[in-house]
């Protein structure tokens, strides 16, 4: 049995976000203009499309996550939006 | 039936050339030319039957695959001129997207439009808006079982520039341009048969298609075709086709150098051999000699020849290529003071290297003509910056609508005003970038009235802002002047700007009033205030409050 509040890598909720974070700013074209949770990624991240690509991609290898679809990829438009999507993913697999 | 030398490779297609389209995983799928000939041929029956006529013009959104090279050649083979769209990419909001097509629809006027099956539900509102029928390519090919086709008409492409945002421009292509320009292409690579192409470019517009698709078609040598977002994903499977493959040419902007150095480790290039790379065009955006060093840098150890650098200079007006490195040559640099940069004054040079270093155009294609002219079109001598003028045998027609446009750049007698700016030092061209009215982020146009549209609909009075749009060094630049503007305004008009030219550098100039001056139609004088930017008079002598964000 698994604990519910960790994912099969056994990271806690936490530590994912961090992570997740961390990929973000790595991979943004102005990482200097993060604030908080709220900040968004193409207007103040200043994610361009291809960039936008590139963050997905390295989301899916980094916690083998499935692709993202187009539907839920036009609603995610904060560093926050993006951290639960990860978390939600990692977190429901876990039974 | 093939009058026209654009569509010649359908008579001489065969079996043994063709075209790899990169499918999931590592699987390519190769069609014969034979085959994408009578796909080809099939396509522009089923149009006729469709009712397209030869002067049309079908509009085509579908990504790279055999149908989309069967509705861009056969549109031409019915006569009809194609205007290729690129299909949204994955993160594309679909407001812009809609926006961007409804303007295409709006200037080009198709007498149809033809798409990939899956795409049609995502632009049925935007073809009911214009009210343009749209039909799935299979349905078009369906139909040409038999039946005639007209042959090549005058026009063979309405092309829009690079993924422009708001108002769009088609640039019409006539067949003997693109003839011509494929001609000059190959002439300047010495293309034959055995020069396999690799790309991931999209193959939409000007370098994708002009260079990457209809040139090497025209060689008759096998093409080799990612998709962009396969290029991002997995940059390796880029480079296999000429580590592995033999692949001889590529084309692509300086952002795909960068990829490709930030992305592949060195481990992974083991056992390859790039001897047989010998043309890696590099144009579209500034060229940036780290990119390049860096480049040859991973890849030298695995074959990479000294003169596989291959710059180049084109837009879309010119069909694509202007300029190129001879093959003869290997790249060079200047480096020069970013603060000599003034329209019609002498670039300095900086032997020392300290400044911006700039990486040279080439020379012109056979059968072109490049002059750097002042505003009134008079000839500057060689390393004065001025504006980069292009005649030659693939100056397009002109563009589809004749209202103002958004840019500088204009047509008069087959002679091309490029509005981009630049200089020559012994011989070869140094383009320096738009002159104020718009700049490429990533391949994007942005453009200034679109900029101002975006702020003004924030609530500043118009007449009382302008938007002067530039490179500085690599760096896309929006100068944002503002006369009086309030702090609330300057704010929100900031954060709009930030979202329509993402990507770039924003500057946020706030003058007294008197600090844009306009012409006599009352348009701003965006070439001016560029040049008071880059000189620093701009900032230092008017800015009220200057939030320079770096």
């Amino acid at each position: 049995m698994s604990d519910p509040t960790t994912d099969g890598a056994g990271r806690t909720e936490d530590e994912i976000r961090s992570l997740v974070r961390a990929l973000i700013l790595e991979l943004a074209p102005n990482a200097e203009a993060y604030r908080d949770g709220s900040t968004n990624l193409v207007d103040e991240l200043e994610y361009h499309s291809l960039a936008l690509l590139e963050m997905a991609f390295a989301l899916e290898d980094e916690f083998e996550l499935e692709a993202i679809d187009e539907e839920t990829a036009r609603t995610i438009t904060t560093v926050r939006h993006v951290e639960d999507h990860v978390v939600n993913a990692l977190l429901a697999v876990v039974d | 039936m093939t009058d026209s030398s654009v569509l010649s490779w359908l008579d001489a297609a065969t079996d043994d050339r063709g075209i790899r389209f990169a499918m999931d995983g590592e699987e390519w799928a190769r069609w014969p030319y034979e085959k994408l000939a009578e796909r080809t041929i099939r396509f522009a029956r089923g149009l006729a039957r469709a009712g397209v006529r030869p002067g049309d013009v079908v509009t085509v959104v579908a990504r790279s695959s055999p149908d989309f090279v069967a509705a861009l050649f056969g549109s031409m083979l019915a006569g009809a001129a194609a205007s290729p769209v690129a299909p949204p990419l994955v993160f594309q909001d679909p407001a812009t997207y809609e926006t961007h097509v409804q303007g295409v629809l709006a200037v080009s006027q198709p007498a149809l439009l033809v798409a990939d099956e899956d795409l049609l539900p995502l632009l049925e509102p935007i073809v009911t808006s214009a009210a343009v029928r749209a039909v799935p390519i299979p349905a078009v090919l369906a139909d040409g079982d038999t039946g005639a086709v007209a042959g090549a008409g005058d026009t063979a492409l309405v092309q829009f520039t690079s993924g422009s945002s708001g108002r769009s421009r088609g640039v019409r292509v006539p067949h003997t341009a693109l003839a011509a320009n494929t001609a000059a292409i190959r002439k300047w690579i010495g293309f034959t048969t055995n020069d396999p192409l690799g790309s991931w470019l999209p193959i939409h517009h000007d370098m994708g298609l002009v260079g990457c698709l209809v040139t090497p078609m025209t060689a008759g040598t096998d093409i080799w075709l990612l998709q962009p977002e396969q290029f991002i994903h997995t940059p390796l499977r880029f480079v296999r086709i000429f580590g592995e493959h033999a692949g001889a040419v590529t084309a692509m902007p300086n952002f795909g150098l960068e990829y490709i150095v930030r992305k592949v480790k060195p481990e992974w290039l083991e056992g390859m051999d790039f001897s047989a790379w010998r043309a890696v065009i590099i144009g579209a955006e500034r060229l940036n000699p780290e990119s390049f060093a860096r480049f040859q840098r991973l890849l030298t150890p695995h074959g990479l020849k000294p003169n596989a650098m291959r710059s180049g200079y084109g837009l879309a007006e010119a069909t694509l290529a202007a300029t190129g490195l001879p093959l003869e040559e290997v790249w060079s640099k200047v480096v020069i003071d970013p603060d000599s940069i003034a329209m019609g004054q002498p670039v300095r040079l900086q032997p020392a290297g300290v400044g911006v270093g700039m990486v040279g155009s080439g020379r012109p294609l056979s059968g072109f003509h490049i002059t750097v002219v002042d505003d009134d079109g008079r000839q500057l001598p060689e390393q004065t910056v001025g504006e980069i003028q292009v005649e030659g045998p693939s100056v397009a027609a002109g563009y589809t609508t004749t209202s103002p446009s958004a840019s500088l750049t204009s047509f008069a007698d087959g002679v091309l005003r490029t509005g981009d700016a630049g200089f020559v030092v012994d011989g070869q061209l140094y383009v320096l970038g738009r002159m104020g009215d718009s700049m490429k982020v990533r391949g994007r146009a942005v453009f200034a009235e679109d900029v101002e549209a975006v702020v003004v609909a924030e609530g500043v009075p118009a007449g009382r802002v302008a938007a002067a749009l530039g490179a500085v060094g690599e760096e896309p630049t929006v100068v944002m002047v503002f006369e009086e503007a309030r702090p609330e305004q300057l704010e929100s008009a900031e954060r709009a700007v930030r979202r329509h030219a993402s990507g770039a550098r924003v500057v946020i100039v706030n003058g007294p009033r008197g600090t844009i001056s306009f012409t006599s139609s009352g348009k701003p004088k965006r070439r001016l205030l560029w040049s008071a930017f880059l000189d620093g008079t701009l900032t230092e002598s008017t800015a009220a409050t200057s939030v320079a964000n770096i």
